[in-house]
């Protein structure tokens, strides 16, 4: 008996750690609090302060701001943790949204539920299927070194030139750049998301320029930095905070045009105040906070009424006109596909490096 | 119901919950998750399979990869015991005046996150990198030599996190032999190699192949430098997990290819313990 007596009190002892560990409170139905669960860097910092708090002080609630994980590691999380409460609110990119939609792992969000739906452009609407509007849109730049490529390049091929041998660039398909990579390679050379043998064909033939297999954006700087890379294809926001910087760096929109990432907000089922999450979506989605986002980080906003000052030309893609010149992935393909891809990807890359020593 | 029962058991009751909660339920968790598929958008569906271990199994590519992850994993082993034994002499010999600077001068790499260090290494080897600006100046190349992306460039950064854990390991053991025992060789007309080689080493070979299958297991499962330094010319079982797990999403193919990782480097251990007599009895590792 007092053995059993001993291991129930191990036991409660460690559900209480285990709560604690999980930051789980008490409570929660009727408090005016959710976590919303961001990225990190400076997205975190912007985020914190041109939206989560403006949305505190104006609905006297409290946002717990979790900066953990890329988008696919967020999806991971819902995944392992289905039923059970892990956030109210997430940003994913528009295929994660899509898979955890197709997984009814998310609630579909209507303008019922956050009437400033209305006010987006259709594809940001329609999105997801209606588990989740887009709020603001990326497109994929080819970034290059303004004193070491001259003339500046106009065309994704550059990137294919002798010239710059050993000096480029290229994520992992697994990441988000280097699947657009592939996507791109495989439009260059005629095929598509559905027929993609080209695209490997063309990342094959790119090998021997590659210097630099990087995965997260952040890992790009040390080498932008001391040069050791002057072209790689990235993600305009995080470029023109890199140019505000005074590298000398330039981001240029190719002739063959561009695809662009979607970066959408949803509210997962297991939400604890799901309430309080739509407000928080909604708000996001007004114009006055859609437009101080886009200002500070260079995202494309999705709001029909947000508009930017002149300076902006050229450096974000606004209006209806710019958006209809992005290209948009069939997401619900590359989110099946994957896989695959990364699995080839590995394989055909490896393979192409060996015969080329 | 009283049964007296030996009070030891009841000790050890704390420490069985615990390690049963947290670490052999997670590993059932893991063998029974590489028993399932998972496939992308759908609800995972019921039933076990041995597909996963077949998909890893039959593949020469990732046959190579886990080939790559140990001979890594030796590689790396044999260059961090073979560094660091010299210098868990010199710290084990040492007066005490200096002792506690030249531990900490040891054990100071280990205060910084490896992921730090990696970025570290980045900055010396890559093309416009230090070691290769030295190296033109001194005109010893004429252009610059590829560090980054290669075997050697990992195998540099791993040798480096591994040093301090193979030094550290050696010094305690090191220490134990009785330096009287040396000087009797000596006294005896045996030269330093040879005091070496009949007396110091073999009395701390048990030492040095624990540090060392230390070092094995920290290398094999080593993740940060391989991701941020191999690139696609070594791919090693770590960042193919990571890849499985975290970005594709296939949980039942990464607890597979995890679970492989597990048994093999166990086995090896075993091998390990076998080849060099030590396994008395119950093994440590069972």
């Amino acid at each position: 008996m007092r053995t059993l007596r001993i291991l129930t009190g191990i036991g409660v002892m460690a559900a209480i750690l285990a709560l604690a560990v999980a930051g789980a409170r008490p409570g929660g139905a009727q408090s005016r609090e959710i976590v919303f669960s961001g990225y990190g860097g400076d997205y975190g910092e912007l985020m914190k302060k041109l939206v989560v708090e403006p949305f505190e002080k104006r609905f006297n609630a409290r946002v717990v701001y979790d900066a953990t994980g890329s988008s696919a590691q967020k999806l991971a999380k819902l995944r392992a943790t289905r039923d059970t409460y892990t956030f109210d609110v997430t940003v994913l990119t528009g295929y994660d949204l899509l898979a955890a939609g197709r997984e009814g792992l998310m609630e579909t969000i209507g303008p019922e539920k956050i009437p400033n739906l209305t006010k987006l452009y259709d594809f940001a609407q329609k999105e997801g299927q209606g588990w989740g509007p887009v709020t603001s849109v990326d497109p994929l730049i080819l970034l290059y070194n303004r004193e070491r490529v001259r003339p500046a390049p106009d065309s994704w091929t550059v990137m294919w030139d002798p010239r710059y041998r050993g000096k480029v660039a290229v994520s992992h398909v697994s990441e988000g750049k280097g699947l657009f990579l592939l996507l791109i390679a495989a439009y260059i050379g005629g095929g598509d998301e559905k027929r993609i043998d080209p695209g490997f064909a063309r990342i094959r033939e790119l090998v021997p320029n590659v210097g630099a297999w990087l995965t997260l954006s952040p890992q790009y700087v040390p080498y932008l930095q001391r040069e050791d890379v002057w072209l790689t294809p990235y993600w305009n926001g995080r470029a023109q905070l890199m140019i505000d910087q005074g590298l000398p760096l330039g981001a240029v929109i190719p002739k063959e045009g561009t695809l662009a990432i979607t970066n959408t907000f949803g509210v997962p089922k297991s939400a604890r105040n799901k309430t309080l999450a739509y407000e928080f979506v909604n708000f996001y989605l007004a114009a006055p906070q859609q437009e101080a986002w886009a200002r500070k980080i260079y995202y494309t906003p999705t709001n029909r009424e947000v508009t930017l000052p002149a300076e902006y030309a050229g450096r974000v893609a606004v209006g209806a006109e710019a958006i209809g010149r992005l290209r948009f992935p069939d997401e619900d393909h590359l989110a099946k596909a994957r896989g695959a891809w990364v699995e080839r990807w590995n394989k055909e890359i490896y393979d192409a490096l060996k015969y080329q020593k | 119901m009283r049964k007296p029962g030996p009070p030891a058991a009841w000790l050890a009751a704390p420490l069985t919950v615990l390690l049963g909660g947290f670490f052999l339920a997670p590993l059932l968790l893991l063998l029974s998750q590489s028993l399932r598929l998972v496939v992308i958008g759908q609800p995972a569906p019921g039933g076990l399979t041995l597909q996963n271990y077949v998909r890893f199994l039959a593949d020469p590519f990732y046959l190579g990869t886990l080939r790559a992850t140990l001979v890594l994993g030796v590689f790396v082993t044999v260059l961090a015991v073979v560094l660091g034994y010299p210098v868990a002499y010199g710290l084990a010999r040492a007066r005490h005046r200096w002792r506690t600077l030249l531990r900490l001068c040891v054990v100071a790499p280990l205060l910084v996150s490896v992921v730090i260090r990696t970025y570290g290494w980045i900055v010396l080897l890559a093309g416009n990198g230090v070691v290769n600006q030295t190296l033109l100046a001194l005109r010893l190349v004429d252009e610059p030599v590829k560090f980054m992306f290669t075997y050697t460039g990992v195998t540099l950064g791993l040798v480096h996190f591994a040093l301090p854990v193979a030094i550290l390991s050696l010094v305690s053991v090191i220490e134990a032999v009785d330096p009287a025992l040396e000087e009797a060789a000596r006294g005896l007309g045996a030269g330093a190699w040879r005091t070496f080689l009949r007396i110091t080493l073999p009395l701390t070979l048990p030492g040095l192949a624990a540090g060392s299958m230390l070092v094995f297991s920290l290398t094999v499962a080593a993740f940060v430098t391989p991701a941020l330094m191999g690139g696609p010319s070594l791919i090693v079982l770590s960042t193919l997990i990571y890849q499985t797990m975290t970005v594709t999403l296939e949980w039942g193919f990464g607890a597979a290819v995890a679970t492989i990782l597990l048994v093999v480097a166990t086995g090896l251990f075993l091998l390990y313990q076998r080849l060099l007599g030590l396994a008395r009895g119950s093994g440590h590792f069972a």
